[in-house]
């Protein structure tokens, strides 16, 4: 079993509020299913699993405000129910935290049985339990990632009846003498449960609904712990008593206000703690844009609108190619040493309507097409304007791009995002003379910065890096 | 006025046949013998063997000269002794009485009245005891009537006989003896609505017939532990009052049906899924059935009485449920 805690989604993330469980005691999850709702000064974040296994406990309850670190809920891993086993040492977690997360595994990782619908797992084995805990864990096979398709997989599936149609007895019916056939099939015992997300009636939705309550909060009084009218009732009931006592979740009008405020504090935090401690150096180059825009104009004339490519991905794609020839630029400084990140995940410095910025990382960005890219980009700007980021897209990040060309600055030197080691910089593309190969001519050009971690690296990493984001976008069509 | 079932009945066809001359019984043992269960006795002695016909042991025919004569003007009163009889006349009362009017493009009413014994409860075993009117209360252009009370039992009759389409009654053959009070006056009653004759917050009991009686005796026992069930008596299977249903569904929001009949595909079905299509969020736990054992009514006495519903279990399953 092992305790999920509040993540730290970045180096300026203190605490955070928990809007609402996802999920429910009980519970499978799956590494990457989204299992809460938080609400840190960067937005509501949805923040995801980082295991598969089945949520045994949940601590945490909605509504309050917990300091990163603390622990929200245990996961059992490896899917036994016995609550026996101690929970894993977890050392608390440190300020940077937020490398510890295991890397994505693609989905080509898994087995390499072909995932043909038949090799699913035969409903009757429910998959929240491993039989045979005797079975040392080696040798329990993987389970197959059960696609999410395949419904009714919340709930352990009941044995099926031997017939088709649920019996019609009532159970004074008794047995028939032992001879005879038995023609009456006898009724299984399981009581009637629903499988919703909330074990809740109908009504007590609507009431809860009519009221604005969340049923998350409210404690079941039924049998197998289902929410009927009088519990919502007395819920609202309490609610009413306490008014004062605790912000409830669905008013917060104030807390957005001073979302604002706070988000200011904690960029505050960050970049002061990034200035006092990282020794930045700063690189810039000029690079020929024309081939990459040629190319571009090119591309966009065959493409519907809402499928044009915008630069900002072209640069995007070749920082991440010239990041894996550089991989020294692509990690986090911890415990005074440099650990570079296998996966290439860019942080897109996002600002936001009414002030603040949130860096959203784009996942493997060096293994993604363009097509996939401008999807990603497109998808995260959205949802990050939308307070909407999932908890791994503010972790992740293992280097971040500053892109503010659009707001017509010829070119910027960025703060580095601690504990990441660099931060590249581009600027907007202005026309220039150009001279190149004793001609002069106008060309559209980029200035490309690069701010390091001189702890971390050197100046010749630096400018390694820049020369090979150069040469790749000279080759735009094989980014 | 002291009164059983049977003789409210007896009466509501003495007083009808008095009334207008077009009106006649007839049925098999309904003349001499004074009918299977006696509700027609004596009534040969007054009006007569032209009026009070006892007919041949083939439900087909009378049933269909019942609806012949409905065609032509006549008021008939068909007695067929119990319901799983009846279905040797069912193609008389599926494909004619139900039909003729829809078939003769609104020419022909069939204002036939048929009314038959139904249920358990007298050992009479599988051939005599079932309770079938959920399978007529499937059939459109019939009414299907259940009276529970005595009021029922005499007024129904008389609206039947008004109605200008075939109406079929079906009388629990345990409720002839239940006696009871009945106003001298009472008249002809309505034959659409359902009828919450207890008021209750805690549950809904919805049934009828006999089990209308039994959870009356169940709601009492209830109210002595704090339980408040209503009631509600159906009194008419097709049409079935949504209206009525729904009410006492938003009331409490929690319904258990009970009914004799069998639950696959009965009447407890539909009504269970009428409340789910458009009382489903007035609902606040799944709706349950008790019914009729999914068997041929057992001989025996103690396996017919666990065969249907009683008290005591409608008592237990509210309990299993609050």
């Amino acid at each position: 079993m092992s305790e999920y805690k509040m993540p730290k989604l970045g180096a300026d993330m203190e605490d955070a509020i928990l809007i609402e469980w996802k999920v429910k005691e009980g519970d499978r999850v799956q590494k990457g299913d989204i299992i809460a709702e938080i609400e840190t000064v960067k937005g509501d974040i949805d923040v995801e699993v980082f295991e598969d296994g089945i949520m045994e406990k949940i601590i945490a309850q909605p509504g309050e405000r917990l300091p990163v670190g603390t622990v929200l809920a245990y996961i059992n891993s490896n899917g036994k129910t016995t609550p026996e086993e101690d929970p894993v040492e977890v050392p608390p977690i440190e300020e940077p935290a937020p490398t510890k997360i295991p890397e994505e595994v693609p989905p080509k990782k898994e087995p390499i049985l072909p995932p043909k619908p038949t090799e699913i797992p035969p409903i009757e084995e429910p998959p929240t339990i491993i039989p045979s805990p005797g079975v040392p864990e080696e040798e329990i096979p993987d389970i197959p990632a059960i696609p999410e398709e395949v419904p009714f997989t919340e709930e352990p599936v009941e044995q099926p009846s031997p017939e088709e149609f649920p019996p019609m007895e009532e159970p004074e019916i008794p047995p028939l003498p032992k001879e005879m056939p038995p023609r009456i099939i006898p009724l299984p015992t399981e009581p009637y449960r629903p499988t919703f997300r909330h074990n809740a009636s109908p009504l007590a939705r609507k009431i809860a609904k009519d009221l604005g309550i969340d049923l998350a909060q409210v404690k079941g009084t039924g049998e197998g712990g289902i929410i009927h009218k009088i519990d919502v009732e007395r819920f609202a009931n309490s609610v009413d008593n306490k008014e004062d006592s605790r912000p409830t979740i669905k008013e917060k009008p104030k807390v957005a206000k001073d979302r604002k405020v706070k988000m200011r504090t904690a960029i505050a935090a960050a970049m002061s703690r990034s200035n006092q401690e990282i020794p930045h150096y700063y690189l810039e180059t000029a690079i020929d844009m024309q081939k990459a825009m040629n190319w571009l104009q090119t591309e966009n004339e065959q493409r519907p609108v809402q499928k044009r490519l915008l630069a900002a991905v072209l640069l995007l794609k070749a920082s991440a190619l010239a990041l894996q020839k550089v991989p020294e630029l692509n990690g986090y400084w911890e415990d005074n040493r440099l650990n570079i990140q296998e996966g290439i995940h860019i942080g897109f410095a996002i600002s936001l309507r009414g002030g603040g910025l949130v860096i959203p990382a784009i996942h493997d960005v060096n293994k993604k097409s363009i097509d996939e890219l401008m999807n990603n980009l497109t998808d995260v700007s959205e949802r990050a304007r939308m307070g909407k980021l999932r908890s791994s897209e503010l972790t992740d990040g293992t280097i971040t791009i500053t892109n503010i060309g659009d707001r017509g600055v010829a070119k910027v030197f960025g703060v580095i995002y601690p504990p990441q080691v660099a931060i590249i910089g581009f600027g907007k593309i202005i026309e220039k003379p150009w001279a190149e190969n004793g001609m002069l001519g106008i060309r559209p050009i980029l200035t490309a910065t690069l701010a390091a971690d001189h702890r971390a690296t050197d100046g010749r990493i630096g400018a390694k890096f820049l020369s090979t984001l150069n040469k790749l976008l000279q080759t735009p069509s094989e980014l | 006025m002291k009164i059983t079932y049977r003789e409210a009945i007896r009466e509501s066809i003495r007083e009808a046949m008095q009334e207008d001359e077009k009106v006649f019984l007839m049925g098999e043992d309904v003349g001499h013998y004074g009918g299977c269960f006696a509700v027609s006795k004596d009534l040969l002695a007054e009006f007569g063997a032209e009026r009070i016909r006892d007919t041949p042991l083939s439900e087909s025919a009378f049933v269909g000269i019942g609806i012949g004569a409905a065609m032509n003007g006549m008021k008939p009163i068909v007695e067929v002794m119990t319901v799983n009889f009846s279905l040797l006349a069912a193609d008389q009362i599926m494909n004619n009485a139900a039909t003729i009017l829809h078939m003769s493009g609104g020419l022909f009413n069939v204002p036939v009245v048929i009314r038959m014994a139904t249920g358990g409860g007298k050992q009479l075993a599988a051939q005599h005891s079932h309770s079938l009117e959920g399978w007529y209360a499937h059939i459109p252009g019939l009414k299907v009537l259940t009276p529970a009370t005595l009021e029922d039992a005499r007024g129904m009759l008389i609206s039947a006989l008004k109605d200008p389409d075939p109406v079929l009654i079906f009388e629990n053959s345990t409720l002839y003896n239940h006696q009871g009070e009945l106003s001298e006056d009472a008249g002809a009653v309505d034959i659409f609505k359902a009828k919450i004759r207890r008021q209750g917050k805690d549950i809904s009991l919805v049934t009828y017939g006999i089990g209308y009686h039994k959870c009356v005796a169940a709601a009492e026992i209830l109210a002595a532990e704090g339980i408040d069930a209503e009631i509600l008596d159906l009194r008419v299977l097709r049409p079935l009052d949504d209206a009525t249903i729904l009410e006492t569904v938003k009331k409490t929001g929690r319904v258990l049906i009970v009914d004799e009949g069998w639950k696959s595909g009965g009447i407890s079905a539909e009504i269970s899924s009428r409340i789910m299509e458009k009382g489903f969020f007035d609902l606040d736990m799944p709706v349950a059935r008790l019914g009729g054992a999914e068997v041929p009514m057992p001989y025996a006495e103690h396996l017919e009485r666990i065969a249907v519903p009683q008290v005591e279990t409608i008592v237990a399953k509210v309990k299993e449920m609050i």
